[in-house]
C-alpha cells in the first residue's frame, strides 16, 4: 500500500479495484439512479463530493478517535457531509432532487462511504486520503455514467434528454425497450460489465466456494 | 465400460420429438408466417450456440431449436424484426448460454426471450391459439413423459389446479389453452424445473396457481402473457421449491438415522 | 407423495432368465491369480517366494503393517510370478495349478465362541479382504468394529448370478457363518435378498431386508443408504452371502472351500455359463470354449461397473466378455477441444436419472454436489455409504463424463484425508 505512488492511488479503482465492479458495493443506488444519464451525473458528482470531504476530515483526526466509537464518528462525519450537499441540491438542482428523491440521503449508509473511510482514510494521511476517495468517487462515476447513458439510450431513445434515436411514437424507427426503465435491466447490465472486465481481467475472478473433482486425474 | 445413450443430446432429441404433436399443429394452422417466424428463430438461436462453440468451446445443443420453437410460438405478434432478434439474442445468451450452456442454465431460456419481450414493449398483442393446437399438447406431454425427459409430476401438479378452476369458471378457454401450451413447452423443461419429487409437486402446483390468479385478477392480460409470466414467476421459483424438498428429506433422514 | 411411487430401477431380469437355464460347471483354470480389488491399493509382507508350492488356502502374504492379515492360495500350485510395484504395492501374483495338491487346514477352535478368535481366523484364512467396509470402501482396518453389517444375498446387475444358487445345499453352513458374524458387531445384522425364504433370517438378530428385482436395487449400497448409512466413526460392512456360506464351512472343517460361483455373459459369447471356479481364476480359461471369434474385451464384473482384465478380481461374481467397437472416431483438434472444454459434462435431470438411482432420492442435486466437490451437501445425501459400484447406473444412463462413479472416488479420498490425514 505504501508503496503505491499517487497516480496509482488515483487510477487503482477506476477498472482494476473498481469499487462496484470488484467489491460489488454502492449497488443500491447504482441500479436506482442510472435510468437517465442527468441522475447518474448528479449521483455521481453528489457521492464523489461526499467521499472527498469526508475523508479529508477523518483522516486528519484518525489518531483522535477512539477504536470503540469510530463507525459513529464516521457516520456523524459522513452525515453532516450528507445534509449539506443535499441542502445545495435542493437550493440549486429542486428538479434533479426530486428525482434523486432518497438516495442522495441514503449515501451515508452506501457501503463505498464507509468502506473506504474505514478502510483507508484511517490509516492514511490527508493527501493520500484524499486522493483514494477521489479516484474512487471517479471509478464509481464511470460505471453509473456508462450505465446511465446505455439505459437512457435503449430505454428512451434519448441522452441527457435530447432525441439521439428517433422513436416510432416520433415517426422515427426506434421501439423504445421499456425493460431498460426497469430495475432488472440495471442487474443485467451490471452483470454484463462485470463479465468484460473480468474476460479481460482474469485476476479479478473470484475463487470457487469448493474444489471440483480435478479434471485431469479423471481423463481416461 | 459401455455407455448408455442418454446424454444431453439424446434428451434434447426426445424432448423435441416429444414436442412435435405440438409443433406441427402450431405449423398446420399458422402457415408460412408461423414457419418464417420458426426460421427466423431457429437462424438466431443457431448464430449464438455457434458463437459460443468459437469463443468458449461449448459444444451446441439441439436444446437451441427447442428454445427456437417456444419463442417461434408464444412471442408477440406485431413486434419489429429488430425487437425480436434482441429478445432471442437476450433469452439465448443470458438465459441459457453465459451459464455453460444447456443443462446448467437456471430458466428457460425461451421463457426469459418473452419475458423480456413482454416488459420491455409493453401493448403488444399475444398470439391466440386455436382449439385444436392444444389438443396436441396432451400427446406432447404424454410422450414426455413416456421418454422420460419431461417431469410427470410438474405436468399433474398443473393439471390439478388449471382444470377444476376452468370448470368452474375461473378462467376462461383461451386462458386454459394458453397455460396448457406453455406448461407443455416452457414450463415442464427438465432442466429449468424442480427436480427432486415433492419439489416437482410444487412447481406444477405454483404454475396453476399463479395462472389462476393472474386470469382472475390481471383482466387485461392476453392468455399467452398471464402464461408466460405465471411461467417466469414459477421458473424462478423452483430451485426454492427443490430446496425445501431437499431440506425435508435430509430432515426426515437425519431424524430417522441420527 | 408416497401414492405415486414409480416401480425404480433397471429390468436386467433377461440375463438373469437367460442365466437360470444354465448348468453350473466345475472349471478350475491352470493358471490363478492374487489381484488388487478395484481401487484397492494393498502393500505386502510375502511369506512365500517364487517357486514355492503352495497348498490351496495357505498364507502366502499379509499385509504390510498389519500382519494378522494375510492373502490365500486360492488353488493348490506352484508360485509363478511375484509382481509387486515400489513399496511393495500388490500388482499379481501368479500361482500354476499343481494337480493332487492339498488343502491348507486353519485352525478353528475357539472361533464361534470368542469373537477375538473369529477375528483372527477372518483375518489368516484371506475371508477379511473380502469383506468391503464403507466408507471408502476397502478391507476394513485391523481392528475395526462395525456398526452393521449387511449380508447381501441378492445381486441385481445385468448379468450376475442368483447368490442364492451359491449357497443352494449349503443351508447349514451359511446359518453357521452367519451366526458368526452376528458376534462381530453390537449393531444389527442385515439379511437382503428378493422375496421368498432365505436360509438365517430367523436368526436372533439377523433383520430381513426385502431388495427389489430392478438394479440398483440389489445392491449393498441402496440399502445401507436407506437403512443405515455409513460414516467414518460408524463404519458399515457388506459382505457376499457365499463368503458367508465359505466362513461357515471354514469354522465346521477347518478348509477353504475351493471354488466360487461365476457367471459368464456378454455379447461375444455364443451363451451365458455358469462356473464354479477358484477365486482369482484366468478369465480367458473360462470362456475359451463358448467365446464367438472376432475381437472382443474380457471384462471382470459387470458390464456396469466391469473393468477390463486377466483375472477374477477379488469380490467380482461375473465376467462379461463385449464384442470390441473396431471403429475409430476420426480425431479431430477442434472436436477434442469441445471434448476436454466445459467438464463434467452437464447432466440433464430425467426419469432415467432419478430411477438409476433406486427412487426418492435427490439425484440431480446430488450430481451436482458431486461435479462441484461440495463435500459437505454430498456428505449430506448420503455420499459416504455408496461407492463406484453403485453409481455405475447412473453413469451408464447419463453417459457422466467424467463418470459420476468417479467423482464419487475423488470426493471419497478426499474425505479419507480429511479423516485420516494420510
Amino acid at each position: 500500500m505504501a508503496t503505491r505512488t499517487y497516480l496509482q492511488t488515483l487510477t487503482d479503482p477506476l477498472i482494476r479495484q473498481n469499487p462496484v465492479t470488484l467489491q460489488i458495493l454502492g449497488l443500491c443506488s447504482a441500479l436506482a439512479v442510472t435510468t437517465s444519464l442527468a441522475v447518474a451525473l448528479t449521483m455521481s458528482a453528489a457521492l464523489t463530493a461526499v467521499l472527498v470531504l469526508s475523508a479529508g476530515p477523518i483522516s486528519l483526526i484518525r489518531r483522535h478517535i477512539p477504536d470503540s466509537i469510530r463507525l459513529i464518528v464516521q457516520i456523524i462525519i459522513v452525515a453532516s457531509m450528507v445534509i449539506v450537499i443535499d441542502q445545495i441540491l435542493q437550493a440549486y438542482f429542486f428538479e434533479l432532487s426530486q428525482s434523486l428523491s432518497v438516495f442522495v440521503s441514503l449515501i451515508t449508509t452506501n457501503c463505498l462511504v464507509l468502506g473506504r473511510t474505514e478502510g483507508f482514510a484511517r490509516h492514511n494521511p490527508p493527501f493520500r486520503a484524499l486522493v483514494d476517495a477521489f479516484g474512487n468517487g471517479l471509478g464509481y462515476s464511470l460505471i453509473l455514467i456508462l450505465m446511465g447513458s446505455l439505459r437512457e439510450v435503449f430505454g428512451a431513445g434519448k441522452l441527457l434528454g435530447f432525441q439521439v434515436l428517433p422513436t416510432v411514437d416520433q415517426g422515427g424507427w426506434f421501439t423504445p425497450l421499456n425493460l431498460m426503465l426497469l430495475a432488472p435491466a440495471a442487474f443485467f447490465m451490471l452483470g454484463l460489465i462485470v463479465w468484460a472486465i473480468r474476460s479481460i481481467l482474469p485476476e479479478q475472478v473470484e475463487p470457487l466456494d469448493h474444489a471440483p473433482p480435478n479434471a485431469e486425474r479423471l481423463v481416461d | 465400460m459401455i455407455r448408455g445413450l442418454w446424454d444431453r443430446e439424446t434428451v434434447a432429441l426426445l424432448l423435441l420429438a416429444a414436442l412435435m404433436p405440438v409443433a406441427s399443429a402450431w405449423l398446420w394452422f399458422g402457415g408460412t408466417e408461423a414457419l418464417l417466424r420458426l426460421l427466423l428463430t431457429l437462424t438466431v438461436s443457431g448464430i449464438w450456440h455457434f458463437v459460443f462453440m468459437i469463443v468458449r468451446a461449448q459444444p451446441p445443443s439441439f436444446a437451441g431449436a427447442i428454445t427456437a420453437l417456444g419463442v417461434a410460438m408464444f412471442a408477440p405478434q406485431d413486434l419489429g424484426l429488430v425487437a425480436m432478434l434482441l429478445g432471442i439474442s437476450f433469452g439465448t445468451v443470458m438465459g441459457e448460454l453465459v451459464f455453460g450452456g444447456w443443462g446448467r442454465n437456471v430458466l428457460n431460456p425461451a421463457t426469459v426471450t418473452l419475458a423480456f419481450l413482454g416488459f420491455g414493449y409493453p401493448g403488444v398483442s399475444w398470439p391466440d391459439f386455436l382449439l385444436p393446437i392444444a389438443w396436441a399438447a396432451i400427446p406432447t406431454a404424454a410422450l414426455g413423459v413416456i421418454f422420460g425427459v419431461m417431469p410427470v409430476r410438474v405436468i399433474l401438479g398443473a393439471v390439478v389446479i388449471l382444470m377444476p378452476a376452468w370448470a368452474l369458471g375461473l378462467q376462461s378457454q383461451p386462458a386454459l389453452v394458453g397455460a396448457g401450451l406453455v406448461l407443455v413447452v416452457l414450463v415442464s423443461d427438465p432442466v429449468a424445473s424442480a427436480s427432486t419429487r415433492l419439489g416437482g409437486w410444487l412447481n406444477g402446483l405454483t404454475y396453476g396457481a399463479l395462472v389462476v390468479l393472474f386470469a382472475i385478477h390481471w383482466t387485461d392480460a392476453a392468455a399467452v402473457q398471464l402464461a408466460v409470466s405465471a411461467a417466469l414467476l414459477a421458473g424462478l421459483a423452483a430451485p426454492l421449491l427443490d430446496e425445501i424438498a431437499i431440506t425435508l428429506w435430509i430432515a426426515r433422514r437425519t431424524g430417522r438415522h441420527g | 407423495m408416497h401414492a405415486f411411487s414409480f416401480p425404480s430401477g433397471l429390468d436386467t431380469s433377461p440375463e438373469q432368465v437367460a442365466l437360470s437355464t444354465c448348468e453350473a460347471v466345475r472349471l478350475i483354470t491352470e493358471e490363478a491369480a492374487l489381484t488388487p480389488a478395484a481401487g484397492e491399493e494393498i502393500r505386502l509382507e510375502t511369506v512365500v517366494s517364487e517357486g514355492h508350492v503352495v497348498d490351496q488356502g495357505q498364507p502366502i502374504a499379509t499385509l504390510h503393517g498389519s500382519t494378522t492379515i494375510s492373502i490365500v492360495a486360492p488353488m493348490a500350485g506352484r508360485i509363478a510370478s511375484m509382481e509387486l510395484r515400489p513399496g511393495r504395492r500388490l500388482v499379481q501374483i501368479v500361482l500354476f495349478r499343481e494337480r493332487g495338491g492339498d488343502r491348507h487346514v486353519f485352525n478353528t477352535k475357539g472361533a464361534e465362541a470368542d469373537p477375538g478368535v473369529l477375528r483372527n481366523l477372518l483375518q489368516q484364512s484371506g475371508i477379511w479382504r473380502l469383506v468391503r467396509s464403507r466408507p471408502f470402501g476397502a478391507m476394513p482396518r485391523v481392528d475395526e468394529h462395525p456398526a452393521a453389517i449387511f449380508v447381501m444375498a441378492s445381486d441385481s446387475r445385468p448379468g450376475s448370478p442368483d447368490p442364492r444358487l451359491a449357497i443352494q445345499g449349503r443351508e447349514d453352513a451359511f446359518e453357521r457363518g452367519l451366526s458368526a458374524l452376528t458376534t462381530l458387531t453390537d449393531g444389527p445384522v442385515f439379511l437382503v435378498a428378493s422375496k421368498g425364504k432365505v436360509p438365517g433370517d430367523d436368526l436372533r438378530r439377523v433383520t430381513r431386508l426385502t431388495s427389489g428385482r430392478l438394479h440398483p436395487m440389489g445392491l449393498a449400497g441402496l440399502h445401507v443408504h436407506r437403512r443405515f448409512p455409513a460414516t467414518p466413526k460408524a463404519p458399515i460392512w457388506d459382505v457376499q452371502a457365499e463368503v458367508v456360506a465359505n466362513l461357515g464351512d471354514l469354522l465346521a472343517t477347518g478348509l477353504l472351500p475351493e471354488t466360487l460361483l461365476v457367471s459368464l455373459t456378454g455379447t461375444a459369447l455364443r451363451e451365458p455359463r455358469l462356473v464354479h471356479c477358484q477365486a482369482g481364476a484366468d478369465l480367458r480359461g473360462l470362456s475359451r470354449e463358448v467365446v464367438e471369434p472376432g475381437p472382443h474385451v474380457v471384462l471382470s464384473g459387470s458390464v456396469l461397473d466391469g473393468a477390463s482384465a486377466h483375472w477374477l478380481r477379488p469380490r467380482d461374481r461375473q465376467a462379461s466378455v463385449i464384442r470390441k467397437e473396431t471403429q475409430h472416431e476420426r480425431s479431430h483438434w477442434f472436436r477434442n477441444a469441445l471434448r476436454t472444454a466445459s467438464r463434467p459434462l452437464p447432466i440433464i435431470p430425467t426419469a432415467a436419472l432419478n430411477q438409476s438411482f433406486g427412487g426418492n432420492f435427490p439425484a440431480a442435486a446430488f450430481v451436482r454436489a458431486l461435479a462441484a466437490g461440495d463435500i459437505e451437501t454430498a456428505t449430506k445425501f448420503g455420499a459416504l455409504s455408496f461407492l463406484e459400484e453403485d453409481l455405475s447406473l447412473a453413469d451408464f444412463v447419463t453417459a457422466a463424463d467424467p463418470p459420476l462413479s468417479r467423482q464419487l472416488r475423488v470426493l471419497l479420498d478426499r474425505v479419507q484425508d480429511e479423516e485420516f490425514g494420510q
